[in-house]
C-alpha cells in the first residue's frame, strides 16, 4: 500500500504485524511501545520524522483500546494518571528548552545516548533484580501490591507519609502526597523529552517502586496517561511538521488496537513479577541493541536527520 | 608575365598583389562561414539522430502503488553508446554526521546541508561506458551531482560526506548507476536503436523528472535529447496529501478521532466478561 506522507510503499502485512507486536506489548506492559516501534519503522524504509509522528498517531488508537480494557478490569486510576499527565506535560515543555540549551551547547546527541543506555540499562537491571527475587519468594499466587523491601522503603514510606496534601487513591491501593504523582510526572516528562519517547517505560518503574502502585493498575494508568500525551503529539506533529502518515498510522493501529487487547488478556494470566521480569527482558535487550549500535562502526556515515 | 620596368608597373604590380590580398582576405570569412555552417548543419544532423521517448510519460499514484516501470525508446547514430539519466528537482537535505566519540562511542556529531540535491539521479549505460561516465568529457555520473551541490557546513570532507550520501541514496534506490538494461538493434541509416527498462521505484515521489538520452563515442558526447517523466497522486493518496498539507489541524484530529475510534471498536469486538482482578 502506498503511502502518501510517508512517500514510500509498505507491504500491509508486514505493518499489521508490526502494530499488531507492539500493541501487545501496550496491552502486556503498558508501554506505548515507541522505543521498539519508531527504530522497526525507519527499517522498514520509513522516514525518520514520519515514523515518529506516525508511530504516536498509532499509540493513540492501542492505548485507547488497552485503557478500556484494562478499566473494564477495574486497573486504572483516573486520579493519578491526570496528576502525572500534568506533571507530565510540564516536564514535557521544560524538557524540551533543556534540549534547545544543549543543543546550542554542541552536546545533545552524546547526553541523550548516554541517558538512553543509563536509563534502560539502569531500569531494566534493576527491575530485573527486584522481580526476579519477588518471583523466587513468592510460591503462592501473588497479591497485588509488591512487597516492601527491608529499611530503606519503610524510611522511604515515613518520608512520604510526611508530605502534604495526603490523597486516597482507592484504584491503587494507596495514600499517598497529591504533590508525589505531579514531581514524579515532571521529572518523567523532562526525561521523556530528552530521549524523545512516550515515556512508558520511564513512568512504569517509577509508578512500582516511587508511587508504590500495584503492577496490574501501573499498566492500565499508565496507558491512560500515555493516551493524551500522544494525543498532544499527534495533533502537533500533523500541524507544525506534516509528518503524520495517516494511512500508516490506520495500518499500525488496526494490529496494536487487536495486539492489546490481546495483551491485556495476557496480563491478567501473568503474576506481577513476572510481568516485570519480562519487560525488565525486553528493556535489557532494547539496552543491549543500543549499546551495540554505539560501539559498532557503521556501514554509512551519514543518516537522515529527524526521528527519535 | 608584368614586365618589370617603370615605375607605373612597378605600381600596378604592388596595386595587383595588395588587390589580391584583399581578395583573399574576403574569401577567409567566406570559407569560414562555409565551414562553420557544414559543421552546424552535421551536428544538427547528429542532434536529430538522438531521439528519446518514454512510456508511459504519466504514472499514476493510487492506493496500492508499489513501484512500476516505463520504458524509453530511442535512436542515437551507429557505433555510439547511450547513456540515459533520470534526474529530479534540485532539494535541500538534512543529514546526521556520525563520528566517534572518546574514542568508543559512534554516535551524531554534528548536522550538514545538502543543498540542492536531485531528488532522483539513476543512470542506465552499457559497463564500457560507466567506466568512464565521471570523465570531464562526459560528465554524467555521481560527480557531476557533487559539482552542484552546496555543502552546509562548508567542509574539507565534502568528497568522504558526499560519498557517504550516495550510499544512502543507493540504498534508497532512488540514485543508480546501471549497466545491464539497454537492448540495442541497428537500425538502417546509421543509426543504432535503444531500449531500456526503466525501473521507477515507490520511493520516487510525485513530481515533473527529467529524462536525457546521450550518445557517447570516443570519450565526448555526441548528441542528447530529453523529455519529461511525470509522477502524480491520484484516489485516496491525493485526498490524503491534500487533507494533510491544506487542513493541517483538521487532518490532525481526523487521525486522532480515527485511531481512539479503532480502539473503541476493538474494545468492543474484544469485550471481556471477567470481572475486575
Amino acid at each position: 500500500m502506498y503511502l502518501p506522507i510517508a512517500g514510500n510503499s509498505v507491504n500491509i502485512f508486514i505493518i499489521l504485524g508490526l502494530g499488531g507486536f507492539v500493541g501487545l506489548l501496550s496491552g502486556i506492559f503498558g508501554v506505548g511501545g515507541g522505543f521498539l516501534m519508531t527504530p522497526l519503522l525507519i527499517m522498514f524504509g520509513i522516514p525518520p520524522t514520519v515514523a515518529a509522528a506516525s508511530d504516536s498517531n498509532q499509540i493513540v488508537g492501542a492505548s485507547t483500546s488497552g485503557t478500556l480494557a484494562h478499566w473494564r478490569l477495574g486497573n486504572v486510576d483516573y486520579k493519578m494518571g491526570l496528576l502525572l499527565l500534568i506533571g507530565g506535560v510540564i516536564g514535557g515543555t521544560l524538557g524540551v528548552q533543556v534540549i534547545k540549551i544543549l543543543r546550542a551547547m554542541g552536546n545533545a546527541d552524546f547526553l541523550i545516548n548516554i541517558t538512553y543506555v543509563i536509563m534502560l540499562g539502569g531500569v531494566g537491571a534493576y527491575m530485573f533484580w527486584e522481580s526476579l527475587e519477588g518471583l523466587k519468594k513468592d510460591k503462592s499466587p501473588p497479591q497485588e501490591v509488591p512487597e516492601p523491601v527491608e529499611k530503606k522503603e519503610s524510611s522511604y514510606a515515613k518520608a512520604l507519609a510526611a508530605l502534604p496534601f495526603q490523597t486516597n487513591f482507592e484504584k491503587s491501593g494507596v495514600r499517598i502526597s497529591m504533590l508525589l504523582p505531579l514531581i514524579f510526572g515532571t521529572l518523567v516528562g523532562v526525561l521523556a523529552a530528552i530521549m524523545g519517547v512516550g515515556g512508558g517505560f520511564i513512568m512504569v518503574p517509577v509508578m512500582v517502586y516511587l508511587l508504590r502502585m500495584p503492577m496490574h493498575v501501573v499498566v492500565g494508568t499508565s496507558l491512560f496517561q500515555i493516551l493524551f500525551t500522544c494525543i498532544n503529539v499527534t495533533i502537533m506533529q500533523a500541524y507544525s511538521n506534516h509528518t503524520v502518515d495517516f494511512v500508516l498510522a490506520l495500518l499500525l493501529l488496526l494490529g496494536s488496537t487487536a495486539g492489546a487487547q490481546i495483551g491485556t488478556k495476557i496480563s491478567k494470566k501473568l503474576k506481577g513479577d513476572q510481568l516485570k521480569i519480562l519487560l525488565a527482558s525486553l528493556v535489557l535487550i532494547v539496552c543491549v541493541k543500543m549499546l551495540y549500535g554505539l560501539l559498532a562502526t557503521p556501514d554509512i556515515m551519514v543518516a537522515i536527520a529527524g526521528g527519535h | 608575365m608584368i614586365k618589370t620596368g617603370g615605375k607605373k608597373e612597378m605600381l600596378y604590380s604592388i596595386k595587383y598583389m595588395k588587390d589580391r590580398e584583399v581578395g583573399h582576405r574576403c574569401l577567409y570569412p567566406l570559407v569560414f562561414t562555409v565551414i562553420l555552417l557544414v559543421s552546424m548543419t552535421a551536428s544538427i544532423c547528429w542532434a536529430e539522430n538522438v531521439n528519446l521517448a518514454v512510456a508511459p510519460p504519466e504514472i499514476s499514484i493510487s492506493a496500492f502503488y508499489n513501484g512500476t516501470s516505463i520504458k524509453a525508446t530511442g535512436t542515437i547514430p551507429a557505433n555510439s553508446d547511450v547513456v540515459l539519466c533520470i534526474t529530479g528537482p534540485g532539494e535541500v537535505v538534512h543529514l546526521k554526521k556520525k563520528g566517534k566519540v572518546a574514542g568508543l562511542l559512534w554516535m551524531n556529531t554534528g548536522k550538514i546541508t545538502l543543498k540542492n540535491v536531485p531528488a532522483v539521479f539513476m543512470v542506465y549505460t552499457t559497463p564500457a561506458v560507466a567506466k568512464m561516465i565521471n570523465l570531464p568529457t562526459i560528465n554524467l555520473g555521481y560527480w557531476s551531482v557533487k559539482d552542484q551541490v552546496k555543502l552546509e557546513p562548508v567542509s574539507a570532507s565534502k568528497e568522504f560526506l558526499f560519498k557517504e550520501f550516495i550510499k544512502l541514496k543507493e540504498e534508497e534506490g532512488i540514485y543508480t548507476i546501471d549497466k545491464e538494461s539497454i537492448k540495442y538493434s541497428e537500425e538502417p541509416g546509421g543509426l543504432r536503436h535503444f531500449e531500456i527498462n526503466v525501473k521507477v521505484p515507490p520511493k520516487m515521489k510525485p513530481g515533473v523528472y527529467t529524462v536525457e538520452a546521450s550518445a557517447i563515442s570516443n570519450d565526448s558526447v555526441l548528441g542528447r535529447a530529453k523529455t519529461n517523466l511525470t509522477l502524480k497522486l491520484v484516489g485516496f493518496p491525493a485526498w490524503i496529501a491534500g487533507l494533510a498539507f491544506g487542513h493541517e489541524l483538521l487532518y490532525g484530529c481526523m487521525a486522532v478521532l480515527v485511531a481512539i475510534a479503532a480502539g473503541l471498536v476493538m474494545g468492543v469486538l474484544f469485550k471481556d466478561k471477567g470481572g475486575a482482578h
